[in-house]
């Protein structure tokens, strides 16, 4: 399933970029970069539960309860992508709770592990089009 | 804050600097980068009253 040689090849580049959103690290990991990728994604994998246990919530991408930064709030979110997904589809931390007074914290812990993810996502697809090593 | 610290900086050293010296020197420095503001920003707020 994984891509073990270097030479640049969009589509798969395209596919290491898909698979590093929706599994945290394992772009990297595809392309021979086991440390990279167990490094990113470990620590996209432990903010995000951080971010739950301090109260966070995910926004959706059509959420309006603190207007249109709520839609920017759940792109950053979306990042996190399998994380992201499981939440939704389980319902975990979807609810706001602002009872907790680090929940503000959780909200920018949450957010921080998708921009991140993404940044990771689009590190993988340089490795593969050849920009990075 | 200085696990989310250490945490970013993991990331940004793996996307930001090629090489492991650069990464490693690369992560240390926005760990302590983060800690610093973070410290600093807290004491700036702490004297300002509103």
């Amino acid at each position: 399933m994984f891509v073990t040689d270097m030479k640049p090849n969009p589509t798969k580049a395209w596919l290491m970029a898909l698979i590093a959103w929706l599994i945290p690290g394992s772009g990297h990991a595809g392309q021979g970069r086991i440390l990279r990728g167990a490094l990113g994604g470990a620590s996209v994998l432990a903010i995000f539960p951080c971010g739950v246990a301090l109260g966070g919530h995910i926004y959706g991408l059509r959420d309006t309860s603190e207007g249109l930064l709520s839609s920017l709030f759940g792109f950053c979110d979306l990042g996190s992508g399998i994380l992201w997904l499981g939440s939704r589809a389980l319902g975990l931390a979807v609810s706001e709770r602002p009872q907790l007074s680090t929940s503000e914290y959780g909200n920018v812990f949450l957010m921080v592990a998708g921009l991140l993810n993404f940044i990771l996502a689009l590190d993988a697809f340089d490795i593969g089009v050849g920009r990075k090593s | 804050m200085s696990l989310f610290a250490l945490l970013v900086a993991f990331v940004f050293a793996i996307v930001g600097r090629e090489g492991e010296r650069k990464r490693t020197l690369y992560a240390l420095r926005v760990f302590l980068e983060f800690v610093g503001v973070g410290f600093a920003l807290a004491w700036l707020l702490y004297w300002i009253p509103w």
